[in-house]
């Protein structure tokens, strides 16, 4: 009878919690699937720290949703020469504490980057940059060593005041900018608090108060949406949830095209992936467009290469077809003969490494199915994600399968493909080029492109590169994942981002009264 | 055997073993098959417990996870009882400082949380059956040991035992012969107890990730898919956690019943 009670108190105990819920907050609540690392935009690494530390701190340009570098807290940019950058900031810009945003700011900002007095990760971004003149209070010039075209893709680093410049701890702690929300607190490393701030130059966002709060698991985000108690959640619910959720009172899902890449990754040092036959063979074998169907219910786009089609830089490439013969021919011709027959013993067997991600896991077994169809014997493990982000750094693998948030600027591949960005212990495996492709030419136009001023010669050179790529096959593209926003009724007028951002709710209303 | 939970309990040990057994011809798929245009369909003609991700059909996966879960938690208690049992019936029957150490060693393993130390053990070795097996065997042995240990104990001083020991046999022959069969039906019910345990602690390692590798049918494994899925595809968590509760609760029952069956006092009653 004892038992009896203490259960009854129980369940009476968990049905009282699940009711007091109560109202939503009175702000607008987004929910995000791991705390930021840092608030701060010039130490942040991880994507939920740069997405909030975006609504702070703007920088001095930003990327419009065709990938190209847009005015922010510039009214406006130009090139002086191929090495001179020029900005003239908007007029009466603010920072949330009151005081005027100037070129003084911009540019202790940028010196203390330069200096490497700050343990920022997006210091190296600003190497070419040689010295920084503020010439008035509204016109700032950079001088670069050397030409430097993806030079304004690096200015989008957020601008703090200049007494903040040097000071990450307390930037860590409160940052201060002069982004559309200001920080008011961050109780503890899963809840931050931000008020719109009057000062804004695109105008006082139209939302009482904004709530980011860490939900790590999908089933409960979906749940606090559906109980009216989130408002927004970006990119962080499986496809296969989204039709349920469409169907909802009170609840839209918005798409725009991406601009994340997703590919399988081979290491071509070593192994039978350093013949590329064996890498066409597999491209050969994997069929995207019923993943694409199926598994991202068309929230994504099979993708030929890194630069997806909406992108300035995007040049169409031939692409290898599905072919299981093709793949079969190419598979002889590099010495691996099938040794008895379709079905029995495999031709070769490949060692393929993914994360514990449930939905990436399960895309690892669909094309484990798709190669062994086609007699490549896969050695499936799903690791933990330090681990197996360590075994990719290290190149500790054979084949991967991996993604890239947004691909934004087209320079990303001369970090990704030129050879002199191998990992090495010399670079601490710091090196983007986790393959270890190396082709003279590749290196050679990515860094032409890189120095090139006009878009026309710059599209020309990566036009160059896409089809070497798409010859040599360090990886095998996949899809551009769709950018899914859910927001509920009482955020109105918001538009997703195709980079995931969370700034087009600096131009979103809240309506309240509004759904369920 | 004369009760209903009794009969309950064996009728669902045999139940299991039978479905582990006859796994392929109770299967209507390919546990492992993929088919995306069938992902997450609820419960029809085609799939009569539904699909899971993939379009994988959750009958043929619970169906072979009846295997998977069979021989973890066979093995795990076997080996468990086997390392158990000889240290256990060493330090009981030596005793002195061979006891003490023993179980002191026991009582550190004790005082770790059995499936946070098989979770270090199974992180530590990677993910894979063979592991699990180990991890549970690992922290399962302790409470034979100290089962044994007790009867041991007991047993030693028993007039049978004085009298062998009287007529001159060696230890070996006291420890074969006399005291362990006679500690046998502790550790047979002990043993009973310890399938659903290791079969729980199967599904809690493969629900972490920390068990079967990916694509391997498992019932916990399955469970940890169903649970993204509990709101458009509530199937894929329901049949391998029903099919996870009636094993434990019917292996817990059969447990029972042995218990009952090899206790002479409540035979009497």
């Amino acid at each position: 009878m004892t038992h009896f009670r203490a259960l009854a108190a129980t369940v009476v105990m968990t049905l009282l919690a699940a009711c007091r819920s109560g109202s939503p907050p009175s702000g607008i609540t987004v929910l995000i699937e791991s705390p930021p690392d840092s608030i701060d935009d010039r130490m942040a690494l991880s994507a939920n720290g740069q997405r909030i530390a975006q609504l702070i701190t703007p920088g001095l340009v930003t990327f419009n949703d065709e990938s190209e570098p847009v005015p922010d807290l510039a009214e406006s940019f130009r090139w002086v020469d191929d090495r001179t950058l020029e900005f003239t900031l908007r007029p009466g810009l603010t920072f949330h504490d009151g005081s005027a945003l100037t070129t003084a700011d911009v540019k202790a900002t940028y010196e203390a980057l330069l200096d490497r007095t700050l343990p920022s990760p997006r210091a190296d971004k600003l190497e070419p940059v040689a010295s920084i003149e503020a010439v008035d209070d509204r016109v700032l010039r950079l001088h670069l060593k050397r030409a430097y075209a993806p030079m304004l893709a690096e200015l989008t680093i957020g601008i703090v005041p200049e007494e903040r410049a040097n000071d990450i701890a307390a930037q860590g702690r409160a940052p201060i900018g002069a982004g559309p929300f200001r920080f008011v607190a961050q109780p503890d490393e899963e809840h931050l608090e931000l008020a719109p701030f009057d000062g804004y130059y695109g105008g006082k966002p139209d939302i009482r108060a904004l709530h980011l709060r860490v939900v790590r698991d999908e089933t409960t985000r979906v749940l606090e949406l559906l109980k009216g108690r989130a408002d927004l959640v970006v990119n962080a619910v499986s496809p296969a949830v989204l039709p349920m959720l469409t169907k909802q009172p009170g609840i839209h899902v918005l798409t725009r095209p991406g601009t994340g890449y997703a590919y399988i990754g081979f290491n071509v040092r070593q192994g039978p992936l350093s013949d590329p036959r064996v890498r066409r063979a597999i491209c050969h074998l994997v069929r995207t467009e019923p993943i694409v169907e199926y598994k991202f219910h068309g929230l994504a786009v099979p993708a030929t290469g890194m630069i997806p089609k909406s992108h300035w830089a995007y040049t169409p490439t031939a692409g290898c077809r599905y072919d299981p013969a093709e793949a079969a021919r190419l598979l002889d011709e590099a010495g691996y003969p099938d040794p008895d027959g379709p079905g029995g013993q495999p031709r070769l067997t490949i060692s393929y490494k993914t994360s514990t991600d449930r939905f990436r896991k399960s895309i690892a077994l669909v094309l484990k199915q798709e190669l062994e169809e086609g007699g490549i014997a896969i050695d499936l493990r799903a690791l933990e994600f330090g681990t197996f982000f360590s075994d990719v750094r290290k190149g500790n693998f054979e084949m991967v399968t991996l993604k890239w948030g947004a691909v934004v600027e087209p320079d990303l591949m001369r970090w990704v493909f030129s050879s002199g960005f191998i990992p090495t212990a010399e670079n601490h495996f710091g090196g983007l080029n986790r393959a270890g492709y190396a082709d003279p030419e590749v290196d050679a136009a990515l860094a032409r492109a890189s120095a090139a001023v006009t878009r026309e010669e710059r599209k020309a050179l990566y036009a160059e590169v896409l089809r070497a790529l798409d010859r040599d096959l360090p990886n095998v593209p996949l899809w551009h994942e769709t950018s899914v926003a859910i927001v509920s009724d009482r955020l109105r007028g918001y538009s997703p981002s195709a980079h995931g951002f969370f700034t087009p709710l600096a131009k979103a209303h809240q309506v309240d009264g509004a759904g369920r | 055997m004369r009760t209903a939970g009794g009969r309950f309990g064996l009728g669902v040990a045999l139940a299991l073993v039978a479905t582990a057994v006859f796994a392929p011809v109770l299967a209507t798929h390919d546990p492992r098959a993929i088919d995306l245009a069938a992902e997450l369909a609820g419960p029809g003609r085609d799939h009569l417990f539904g699909a899971a991700e993939n379009g994988v059909d959750v009958l043929s996966q619970v169906v072979y996870g009846a295997r998977v879960s069979l021989v973890v938690s066979v093995f795990a208690v076997l080996l468990s009882a086997a390392v158990g049992v000889t240290l256990g019936g060493i330090a009981g029957y030596v005793g002195g400082i061979v006891d003490e150490v023993l179980m002191r060693v026991v009582d550190v393993l004790l005082a770790f949380p059995g499936i946070l130390l098989a979770i270090f053990i199974t992180a530590v070795l990677g993910p894979s059956l063979a592991n699990v097996v180990f991890a549970l065997t690992v922290t399962g042995w302790t409470g034979y040991a100290r089962l044994v240990r007790a009867q041991m104990l007991t047993l030693r001083e028993r007039d049978y035992v004085q009298a062998a020991r009287a007529l001159g046999a060696k230890g070996n022959r006291i420890l074969f012969r006399h005291l362990l069969p006679n500690a046998a039906g502790p550790i047979l019910v002990q043993a009973t107890f310890a399938i659903p345990g290791a079969i729980l602690a199967e599904a809690s390692l493969s629900f972490l990730g920390l068990g079967a590798p990916p694509g391997t049918p498992s019932w916990g494994a399955l469970v940890d898919q169903g649970t993204q899925y509990l709101l458009v595809a509530p199937h894929i968590a329901l049949f391998p956690g029903l099919a996870i509760a009636i094993t434990v609760l019917g292996f817990n029952f059969l447990g029972d019943a042995l218990r009952d069956a090899l206790d002479p006092k409540r035979r009497e009653r």
